[in-house]
Parts: C-alpha cells; sequence; structure tokens
C-alpha cells in the first residue's frame, strides 16, 4: 500500500512539474537585474522604438561555447555567444543597418588623417565596465598591446599586420595616447579600411589582466571553470551562469552606456540564455514546445518543414542570401613534394587545371539551379565568384557568369585537346589519359557530400570520369593545406562581420593559406594571380572608399574569369522565432538574430 | 575479500596504460590535428598554425613523445587543459561523470525492476499469451535502434508537452529555482532517456531471467518445497529467484559496457551532457587531453562495474568466495 502511495505522488510530482511550462519569464516592466549608477553623460542615444523593460529571450546554439577569453577565442560558437552581447569593440557594426555599417559605439567620434595614415578615436566619457570600474583610453591601449604580444595567442593579431621589416618580422600599427578620451593610431601605410581592423579589438579591461598579461598567464584567465563574475566587458549582458555542454546565461550589465530617446537605459531584456543543443531534431522540438525562442539559423534543407510550423506566435522568416559561399577548387600546385621529389600534380593533369579553358568548361558543366533546387531544397542562388550576393555591400555583378550550357562546355573541352578517343564514352587527352578526377570533400558535412555527388553526375554527362570522395575534415584539411595530394575538392566559406576585402585577403591571395588551388605561393604562379595580389593591396591602401569598390569588383571579375575556386551557389537564410519580440530585426550575417540585442524587447 | 578487491584495483593499473598508449597512438595515426577547423578559417595565418601546434605539441609525431607528454602530468594528477575549451578537463569532465552515472545507473534500476518480474511471469505463464506479449516487448526493445527509439520519444514529447524534448534541466528557470524543485526537475528530465536506454537493457535481462527460471523451476527443490505445502508466491521467490539470478549478475558486469556505449548515443539525441556527448565532441574536434581523461574514466568505470558484479555474486551465492 505505502508503495502505490509514493508512486502516485511521485507521478503527481512529475505532472505538475510538467505543466509548470513556459520558458522565458512574464514582462514585469522593472528591469531586474536593475542599472546601477548614472549613464555616461556622453551616453549613446539610441533613437529607435522604445521597449518595455524585463523579459528573458532563449537561443539555440549547435555548439559549445569555448572560451570567455575574447581575444584567444576563434570559433563561431563563442563568437556567437560573447561578441555584441558581453564585449564591445571601439566601434560598433550594425548588421542590420540599411547599408549595414559602422556605428560609432564606444567612441563619439573616430577621424581619419586624408592620406588614411592617421586614425584617431574619441572615446565616450563616463562609460563604465560591467564591473563598476571606469572605462578610458588605457583600456583601448592595453587591450591593443595585448593582441600584438607574439606570446598571445590570437587570431586578431594579423589582421594588423603592414608588411614586414628587414629581420622579416611582421609591423603593425603604433598606439598613442592622446589623452584619457582619446588613442591615435600611426600606420606605415595608407589603409582606408582600418576601421574594419579595429572592429577585431574586443576591449578587456586593464584593470583585471594586466597583472596576469605581464607576468606571462594571459592564456590562464578568462577560463570557462572561472567564476563568471570575473569576465567583465563593455557589452550590455555580463555573464551570469555557464554549465559545460549545457547553457550560458547571460543577465543585464547594469552599467552599460546606452539610453533610448525616452531616457531608458538599455538593454531591455532581464537576461538572454544561449541553450547549447547539437541535435537539430531536438533543436526543433524545443523550439516546438517553446523551450527555445528563437532558432537563428535553419538549414535549407530543414526549411520547408519548420516553415510548416509558423503560426499567429511563431514566424519563420527568410533573410535573404547568405554571406557564406561554397566552391570547387582544382589543384594547380606546380611544385614537387620536397621529400619523394614527386610532383604534387601529375604533369599531364596539372597541365589541364592550369588550363582556364578546363576550369571554364566544368563551370558550364554544372547545373547549379537544379543543385540549389535538389541538394538546397530550392533555397540557394547560383554564385560565381567568392563574393556572394548576399553581401549587398560589395558585391559586384560585372563579373563571367557560367549559366549550364553542355554545348559551350564540350567545345571548350575540344579546345584544350580532350576528345573520347577510344568510344569509352570518357573523355582523353593528347596522350591517352582518360581524364578522371576525384572530388575530394568532408564526409561529416551531409550537404557538400550531395553536392560533390551532384557535381560529379554533371561532370559525368560531359565525359569527365568524376568520383565524389568524401574523407575525414582533418584530411581534407591536410590536402588542401600541406600534402596538396588531390584533384579537386569542395569545402565552404563563413565570413564574420564586418564584410569586406580585409577578411577575404587570405583566401584570393596567392600568399594565402586558404587560397584552395594553390595556398602559400612564395610568389604568384599566374598573372592574374599577380593582379589580384597587387589589387588588393591597392585596395587597403586606398582612401577613397568608391575607389576601393571599384578595385575589389575588378578581383571579383578577375575571379570569376580564371575560377581559381568554382563557385556553386549561395544558400538562403532563414531564422525561426516566438513573435512575442519587439526590435527583433534578423539579418543574413551572422549572429543573425541579436545583431542589436540591447534593443530587443518584449511585447506586453 | 579484502585482499581480492587490492588484486583487482591494482590489475586495472596495467590496463589503464595500455589502453591509453593505443587511444594516444590512434589520435596520433589518425590524420589531422584539433587545428584542422582553426586552419580553415580565412582569418588565420600560417605563423598563428603554427605557434598553436608547438604550444600543444602537436607538432611531433613521434607517438612516444606525444604519449609522455599526456602521461607524466597524468600520473601526478594533472589532466591538462582542454585543447578546445579554456577549462581544465577535470572541471569539464566531473559533471559529466556524475550525469552519465545518474542516467545509466538510473536505467539499470529500470531495466532490473521490470526485467525480474516480467521474467518471472513468462517463465510461470510459459507459453501462454502473457509470455507472448512479454516476448513481444523484450523483442522490440532488443531491436529497436536506439537512435530512433530516442527521436520517437523526443517527438512525443514534443507532441504532447508531457515531457521535456531533451536536455538535463529547464536551463532557463534553473537558476531562481529550488533544491526540491530541481530535484524534481531533473527527474523530470530523466524519464524518457531513462526509459531508452532501459529498455534496451531489460530486453536482454528478460530473455536471459525467462530462460533462468524455466530451468529453476523444472528442478527437483523447487518440486520438494511445494510438496512442502509453501505457497506459490513463497516458492517462487524465496527459492528459485535466488537461483535464477545468478547468471544475470555474471552479464550485468559485461553490460555494463554495452549499457555505457548505449548511453552515448541516446545522450547524443536528448542532448543529455554526460560523458558520451563529451567524448563524441572531443573524439571528433581531437580534443586529445578530453579523450584520454574519458577513457581512463571509461576504464575505471567499467572495472568498478565488473567488481561490484563480481562482489554481489559473492554476497548471493554462498558457494563463491572472493580468495
Amino acid at each position: 500500500m505505502r508503495k502505490i502511495v509514493v508512486a502516485v505522488v511521485m507521478t503527481a510530482m512529475i505532472v505538475s512539474a510538467g505543466c509548470r511550462g513556459g520558458s522565458s519569464g512574464v514582462v514585469s516592466g522593472t528591469p531586474n537585474p536593475p542599472f546601477q549608477g548614472d549613464p555616461p553623460q556622453d551616453a549613446y542615444v539610441y533613437t529607435g522604438e522604445s521597449g518595455v523593460y524585463g523579459g528573458t529571450i532563449v537561443l539555440s546554439e549547435p555548439d559549445d561555447i569555448k572560451t570567455f577569453n575574447i581575444i584567444r577565442a576563434s570559433d563561431t560558437a563563442t563568437a556567437d555567444v560573447l561578441w555584441y552581447n558581453v564585449f564591445r569593440c571601439p566601434v560598433d557594426y550594425r548588421n542590420g543597418g540599411n547599408p549595414p555599417d559602422f556605428d560609432p559605439g564606444l567612441c563619439t567620434k573616430w577621424e581619419e588623417s586624408p592620406d588614411a595614415k592617421v586614425w584617431t578615436f574619441h572615446l565616450r566619457r563616463g562609460v563604465r565596465w560591467s564591473d563598476g570600474e571606469p572605462f578610458s583610453a588605457d583600456d583601448l591601449v592595453f587591450t591593443y598591446n595585448v593582441i600584438l604580444d607574439k606570446n598571445v595567442d590570437t587570431a586578431s593579431r594579423d589582421v594588423f599586420v603592414e608588411g614586414k621589416n628587414e629581420k622579416g618580422e611582421p609591423i603593425y600599427p603604433s598606439i598613442e595616447k592622446v589623452d584619457d578620451y582619446t588613442v591615435r593610431f600611426n600606420l606605415h601605410r595608407p589603409n582606408a579600411a582600418f576601421l574594419e581592423a579595429v572592429y577585431n579589438i574586443w576591449l578587456i579591461p586593464k584593470h583585471k589582466w594586466e597583472q596576469p598579461w605581464r607576468t606571462g598567464r594571459f592564456a590562464d584567465t578568462m577560463k570557462l571553470s572561472d567564476d563568471p563574475s570575473t569576465i567583465i566587458g563593455l557589452g550590455p549582458f555580463r555573464v551570469k551562469e555557464y554549465v559545460s555542454g549545457q547553457r550560458v546565461v547571460l543577465e543585464r550589465n547594469p552599467y552599460f552606456w546606452k539610453v533610448d530617446s525616452r531616457g531608458q537605459r538599455l538593454p531591455y531584456l532581464d537576461r538572454m540564455v544561449f541553450v547549447i543543443v547539437k541535435d537539430f531534431n531536438t533543436v526543433q522540438s524545443k523550439f516546438q514546445v517553446g523551450e527555445i525562442d528563437v532558432m537563428p539559423r535553419v538549414r535549407p534543407q530543414d526549411y520547408p518543414l519548420v516553415k510548416r510550423m509558423e503560426s499567429a506566435d511563431i514566424k519563420v522568416e527568410d533573410i535573404g542570401v547568405s554571406y557564406d559561399t561554397n566552391w570547387i577548387a582544382f589543384n594547380q600546385n606546380t611544385e614537387s613534394n620536397p621529400k619523394t621529389r614527386k610532383a604534387f600534380v601529375e604533369p599531364w593533369k596539372l597541365k589541364l587545371f592550369r588550363d582556364v579553358k578546363f576550369r571554364q568548361a566544368v563551370s558550364y558543366s554544372i547545373n547549379r539551379e537544379a543543385l540549389a533546387n535538389t541538394v538546397f531544397s530550392a533555397r540557394a542562388v547560383p554564385l560565381y565568384s567568392f563574393v556572394s550576393p548576399g553581401d549587398t555591400t560589395w558585391f559586384s555583378d560585372d563579373i563571367m557568369k557560367y549559366p549550364y550550357d553542355l554545348a559551350r562546355a564540350k567545345q571548350l573541352f575540344a579546345d584544350v585537346g580532350l576528345k573520347d578517343t577510344n568510344g569509352d564514352g570518357f573523355l582523353e587527352d593528347g596522350e591517352g589519359h582518360t581524364v578522371e578526377i576525384n572530388i575530394n570533400t568532408n564526409s561529416s558535412n551531409s550537404q557538400r557530400v550531395e553536392t560533390i555527388s551532384f557535381v560529379a553526375r554533371n561532370l559525368q554527362d560531359v565525359g569527365i570520369k568524376a568520383n565524389a570522395v568524401p574523407i575525414a575534415f582533418g584530411v581534407l584539411i591536410d590536402k588542401m593545406q600541406s600534402t596538396f595530394d588531390f584533384d579537386a575538392l569542395m569545402l565552404g566559406w563563413q565570413p564574420t562581420p564586418p564584410p569586406g576585402p580585409l577578411g577575404n585577403k587570405n583566401v584570393v591571395c596567392s600568399w594565402g593559406l586558404q587560397h584552395a588551388c594553390f595556398a602559400s605561393q612564395e610568389k604568384p604562379s599566374t598573372e592574374w594571380e599577380a593582379h589580384i595580389d597587387q589589387l588588393m593591396q591597392e585596395i587597403e591602401s586606398s582612401p577613397d572608399q568608391a575607389e576601393r569598390h571599384r578595385l575589389y569588383a575588378q578581383v571579383q571579375r578577375i575571379w570569376s574569369e580564371y575560377l581559381p575556386e568554382i563557385n556553386l551557389v549561395a544558400p538562403r537564410e532563414a531564422v525561426a522565432y516566438k513573435n512575442k519580440f519587439g526590435n527583433l530585426h534578423p539579418v543574413a550575417l551572422p549572429p543573425r538574430a541579436t545583431w542589436n540585442c540591447e534593443e530587443i524587447y518584449v511585447k506586453k | 575479500m579484502k585482499t581480492f578487491l587490492i588484486r583487482r584495483l591494482l590489475a586495472a593499473i596495467p590496463l589503464i596504460f595500455v589502453v591509453t598508449f593505443i587511444t594516444k597512438a590512434m589520435l596520433v595515426a589518425s590524420p589531422g590535428n584539433y587545428l584542422d577547423t582553426i586552419r580553415l578559417n580565412p582569418a588565420i595565418s600560417r605563423e598563428y598554425v603554427a605557434q598553436m601546434e608547438r604550444m600543444y605539441h602537436l607538432d611531433s609525431d613521434n607517438v612516444f613523445e606525444r604519449y609522455w607528454y599526456w602521461l607524466w602530468p597524468a600520473v601526478q594528477g594533472d589532466f591538462g587543459y582542454s585543447f578546445t575549451k579554456s577549462a581544465t578537463v577535470g572541471s569539464l569532465i566531473g559533471e559529466r561523470v556524475l550525469n552519465t552515472l545518474l542516467l545509466t545507473g538510473s536505467a539499470l534500476v529500470f531495466s532490473w525492476l521490470f526485467a525480474i518480474p516480467l521474467g518471472m511471469l513468462a517463465a510461470v505463464y510459459r507459453n501462454r499469451w502473457l509470455d507472448k506479449l512479454i516476448g513481444f516487448i523484450s523483442f522490440f526493445g532488443l531491436s529497436i535502434p536506439s537512435v530512433f527509439f530516442s527521436l520517437l520519444m523526443i517527438l512525443f514529447a514534443a507532441k504532447t508537452g508531457l515531457f521535456p524534448a531533451g536536455g538535463i534541466h529547464n536551463q532557463v528557470m534553473w537558476d531562481v529555482m529550488t533544491p526540491w524543485e530541481r530535484f524534481v526537475d531533473t527527474l523530470w528530465h530523466l524519464v524518457l532517456p531513462m526509459i531508452v536506454l532501459g529498455t534496451i537493457g531489460m530486453a536482454q535481462y528478460v530473455r536471459q531471467m525467462r530462460s533462468e527460471m524455466i530451468e529453476t523451476l523444472s528442478q527437483d527443490f523447487i518440486r520438494t518445497a511445494t510438496a512442502k505445502g509453501l505457497s506459490r508466491w513463497r516458492v517462487l521467490t524465496r527459492h528459485a529467484l535466488g537461483n535464477a539470478i545468478n547468471p544475470l549478475i555474471t552479464i550485468f558486469g559485461f553490460s555494463l559496457a554495452t549499457l555505457l556505449a548505449g548511453a552515448l548515443l541516446v545522450e547524443y539525441v536528448f542532448g543529455w551532457p554526460g560523458l558520451g556527448t563529451l567524448i563524441f565532441d572531443a573524439l571528433s574536434s581531437k580534443d586529445e587531453p578530453i579523450v584520454m581523461a574519458s577513457v581512463v574514466m571509461l576504464v575505471l568505470m567499467l572495472v568498478a562495474g565488473n567488481l561490484i558484479a563480481d562482489v554481489l555474486l559473492a554476497i548471493i551465492d554462498p558457494r563463491i568466495r572472493l580468495e
């Protein structure tokens, strides 16, 4: 009898727990945690739609964050959670602006000398860190010096490199504190894109980290296992709790430095919660039962299913073409393996791969429309250069295009001397080699595997014996960057904000590690590569914005003509979210939904 | 008894060395390393990658050297830092072990709790409809893939809203809950993954229990006990059960490995933050310190499980002595 009673009580308990439901807190109208101190005398005034205080936004994040040390971070999950929300740069970037552009943020203004060699930043007065300590020019100088310290492992340092000195060491712009609220960067050569570089200085407090940095223990700071209250930033939120593999809870930074046009301090939301769920089916279920408010990234293949969830409370919004690109690159490496002295690519194959007509023929053979309709569930657009049409700021339409054209492809193959001489249905070169190509991609990404199978079938249709060969991710990267033993490989790039030439340098320049067709060249192996290198250099040093756009369009034109990467399609992005939020305006640029987290509020 | 325990625990030490060395060797031999994803980031230069390789001792392909870099601090109790996450391995793994123990432990209890009575019933009502029903359930449990079963359960949760769709607790409200609410919340999240993992184990035990019971029931001492006039209930629980359960405990030791392996998949689908998801992530991102420490933990859990099985056997069966 007693057992039965226990069982009944347990069931009742479980059911009552289940009925609690509802994920986000109610909108109280009063900020909890409350604001502290006074807003800075120079507060940033946000002039958009005002909201009310209270509430929580719950977002899904597919991967666990890796660190709180924003300087050392280099992965997307950490960026999604910490950038904008917890840490800020001297300038902001409004991903959802029209057009997306830099915003003063922590500066009242910045000045660029006419020759683009001296950049001066005027910081807001009275701004406080999330622990209440005052923020000043010293913090910016400190953060910059940490980034330049070669004992600190950070990816942010590379964007400041201005070339090499006589000893072959990289040189960087110098920094100078003019007064407590003014900082000046002195560059060795003009750089009109310097704001893009400054947008990598995620500010950290000097009063907290100078001591560890000076004693060489910077790598030990801001660990995931540290007390969250020691993670201090200038973003609208601060870390409240982190549970490995489960969630990151952010709460309002009580000292945040923005006010709205009514004089209310920002942010409106009390908390942001990132729930870490890997399996996309589980994410969908959690969204459906209301445990998650926002799915920041709905993959093309899931879109039809998710779209069906749309209701009065749920919106599934197409936010346009992604900045992401994908491509196939043929191996054009002319060098030999230093150990075996054997050429990385067999000479007859290399001759083909380096022939621009061959690559153009391949591009004409790919039915991009059909690829978009099948593998990408009709949620992708054809792509002919490394800048996606989604990047409305930098995309140029004046490029070579390769609509599906079998006759054209066959003609071009014939022009490079390929012909089916033995009647087996496949093309041979002049010496009788059957053109057989293995296309590699990483097996862990099913969309890429389907893409290379599709492309291989397209190539078989024109007589190229192409095989789709998925391999482990590590092997693939080794092939691309160090062993160079591949025919063709397929991968994709995911640019982070701000989009533009700076972020693509390593991809398009011949010396770049991500220049997939022939990575890390000592000096450019072709004239067009040399031309691109030179144009990229000019873009950096040209002070005129219109001129930079013109030059970048030229790079895209050359790229589309010579096809170092044969670009395939650019997917469309979608975000699913609850309708209850105000000022939630998702855009295609990461982090998609929360770029204006301080302005988002819960509607009453 | 004491010498037996000490001997068994000492025997685990060489086992750990062998297993960790093989693991390290496989990590070194398999292509690529933790820096692969970083190398594909367009913003990252060669110099940075080289710096990281030196920092993590990934620049050597010598297995012994790499093993030594791990082993020497490890024998002093320092499992180092995770490559991918800026936290000590200990801080990452501790809670995960507890979560996995909670899930596998409750799944075990679940499967035993149902397997023993069901197995007995099936044996007593042999070849009748109840036996066939139990047989159906157990074959269902044996044959359904755990991933599919997990997805079905999550679908059930999402459609009915009776249970949470994965996770270990309410991620949003947890920090404002009272300890009692936290306990209930965890229990509520535990139900579905426990059922999935428990059903798979239960199926196996039911079949075993049924055949053992049938054999025991046909033996002379059962007939004697019944002839003495004991009630059927007493014969079954006092006389038959103790004899029939013996081989099950032996299986228990072995089935721990299967259970932990099964937990990996179930944890992944349910987003249960246990050792399984941690190892899965660590393996796919080549986070060597985490993989190594997890392997050590798994070996320890297996050794402990087998030890418990042996001790239980000695307690239940007076013929067995641990010397």
